[in-house]
């Protein structure tokens, strides 16, 4: 028994060597010159070079296009989380037939390709093509369908007597959802908050099709035209990978714990 | 005090009028513009009736990439999820640094498809990648190619990149679920002298299988969605050899055929719709059964 699990361990490290090679091999090649950077592998380099950063700051325009993807993904989450709780919160409490209706054209929401060209016709119609704010309201719609399905179940598990001991104190219907459901919803905003963080600083579907100028482009989007133009220097765009991964790797080693409740939670019924 | 004024409707308002604004009304104004002749040049749009699904249909570029989802989307689906079991069974055995383990697997389910797709571009790259250097150094120099530049090995790239981003998310899953289930159940089928093996079919393996249910139906909706692995990969070539029904949509609209590219996107949202559908069904039935 104790020999099998000593291969068993040697077996899942080898596994877990596939992830952990290609990760060190972006993070050591983003440190090396363009020469050594040719031959992709972990060999470190002759010595780190941080020039490899500066320059991909410089002509990637990876500051511009971070402040845009925190601006857009930071808004979108918001309102997300937001719009989720409160259309979660009527559709738990409240549930007649109408409502039902809801839901269900949510949950197909989760499934529907995103409709890109109609999409930009009707931004342009509202004459917010190529905005960040219309990043900021396509995203809220495609993803308010899982966050709204996430909340929605966590409220059913929350008592209804607290609703009543709040009604009977003159609380109802937005007094009684900012003052005692939404700070009670912490535990599951916190996930869906994270969880669309993730989703929408990743995308890059959307601004591939949203956005048209390059002052206005994501993170995500100046790597992926980064790459277009300099696909032999992978030097350069591993750094630029580093950078796009840097902050959705940080959320992951602090928050851990919620991205994978949050996970499990659209997965598993409750 | 009736629900509708503690629980007054006008709150919906707002994030309905998001979804039908931004989700809805694109959506359906797809499924009408499917029927006309749009396109950038067009003047004044008309009706056509169902033309641009008789010449999708004779276009042999939807059959290739409806075919290359379906491969796509059920390799990653079958092996993702079964892989993904069997790991999850072996590390829920107490295995040592079986945290470090979950973490390192769960890893690629974080990063952006993007960066994925350049990790996979990276090393199958034709001429520097390591996986030809790697074959090259096992004297196996006849089964280097041009991974990238061919239908067959393509697609096996892209699929086991799209494995490789979700394997983690189903060892995950599986570990959760298996975590969950009270421990007496296992101790009690231990007396009565069940085998390991008695206990994963008997036990384990049906009390995980609503959360791995699910798993399928997401790994099946988010795989026929694929589009970024591909377009980083191969942008749907050479060609339209790898084109999927996600890029095709886009390689359709960006040659001006618009009314076309709608028109698949339609189709697209039935075959996803149909999916999601089962999915319901699915959820419904366990919720009946607890």
């Amino acid at each position: 028994m104790n020999i099998l699990n000593i291969w068993l361990i040697i077996l899942f490290w080898l596994i877990g060597l596939t992830v952990v090679y290609p990760i060190v091999m972006v993070l050591v090649t983003s440190f090396k010159s363009y020469g050594e950077a040719n031959f992709l592998s972990i060999n470190l380099p002759k010595g780190f070079l941080f020039e490899n950063y500066v320059q991909v700051f410089n002509e990637g325009k990876i500051l511009r296009s971070s402040l845009n993807s925190l601006v857009i993904t930071v808004s979108a989450v918001a309102l997300i989380v937001i719009l989720s709780s409160m259309l979660g919160f009527i559709l738990a409490r409240n549930r007649n037939k109408i409502n039902k209706v809801i839901f269900f054209l949510m949950m197909m929401g989760i499934c529907a390709p995103f409709a890109a060209l109609p999409t930009i016709k009707l931004l342009q119609v509202l004459q917010i093509y190529g905005s960040r704010i219309s990043l900021v309201f396509v995203y809220s719609a495609m993803f308010m369908p899982f966050s709204t399905m996430l909340i929605t179940r966590y409220i059913a598990t929350l008592p209804k007597e607290l609703d009543e001991a709040a009604v009977i104190d003159g609380c109802t219907g937005f007094s009684l959802f900012f003052r005692i459901i939404f700070p009670l919803l912490r535990p599951i905003t916190i996930t869906v908050g994270i969880l669309n963080f993730m989703w929408v600083w990743n995308d890059f579907q959307l601004p591939l099709y949203l956005l048209n100028s390059p002052s206005q482009y994501t993170l995500p989007l100046s790597v992926y035209n980064f790459f277009g133009q300099y696909n032999r220097s992978w030097n350069l765009v591993c750094a630029d990978m580093v950078l796009v991964s840097l902050p959705v790797v940080i959320i992951y080693l602090l928050a851990q714990k919620y991205i994978i409740s949050g996970m499990i939670a659209g997965a598993v019924k409750e | 005090m009736n629900a509708r004024k503690i629980y007054p409707n006008y709150m919906m308002i707002i994030p309905i009028a998001v979804f039908i604004i931004f989700m809805m009304v694109p959506s359906t104004l797809g499924y009408i513009y499917a029927f006309t002749d749009w396109n950038p040049y067009v003047e004044k749009i008309s009706f056509v009736g169902l033309a641009n699904f008789f010449e999708i249909f004779e276009n042999k570029t939807l059959s290739i990439a409806f075919i290359n989802t379906i491969i796509l989307t059920l390799a990653k689906t079958v092996i993702a999820n079964v892989l993904g079991i069997a790991i999850g069974v072996i590390l829920n055995r107490k295995i040592r640094t079986v945290n470090a383990l979950r973490t390192i697997y769960f890893f690629p389910v974080i990063l952006s498809a993007l960066v994925v797709g350049l990790i996979f571009a990276a090393l199958f790259d034709a001429n520097n990648g390591l996986i030809n250097k790697i074959l090259e150094s096992l004297a196996l120099s006849n089964w280097t190619q041009p991974w990238l530049g061919q239908r067959g090995p393509a697609l096996f790239v892209i699929g086991l990149a799209e494995i490789w981003r979700s394997l983690g998310y189903a060892v995950v899953i599986t570990l959760a679920a298996l975590q969950s289930i009270p421990p007496a159940y296992i101790e009690a089928s231990r007396i009565d002298g069940a085998t390991e093996w008695d206990i994963f079919k008997r036990i384990n393996l049906p009390l995980i299988m609503p959360a791995i249910n699910i798993n399928i139906i997401f790994s099946l909706i988010y795989g026929l969605k694929m589009f970024d692995l591909v377009l980083i990969l191969t942008s749907g070539g050479p060609g339209h050899d790898t084109e999927t029904l996600g890029t095709l949509i886009l390689s359709e609209m960006s040659r001006g055929r618009w009314a076309q590219s709608v028109a698949i996107n339609m189709l697209f949202t039935i075959l996803l719709v149909i999916v999601g559908g089962v999915y319901l069904k699915i959820s419904n039935r366990l919720e009946v059964d607890r």
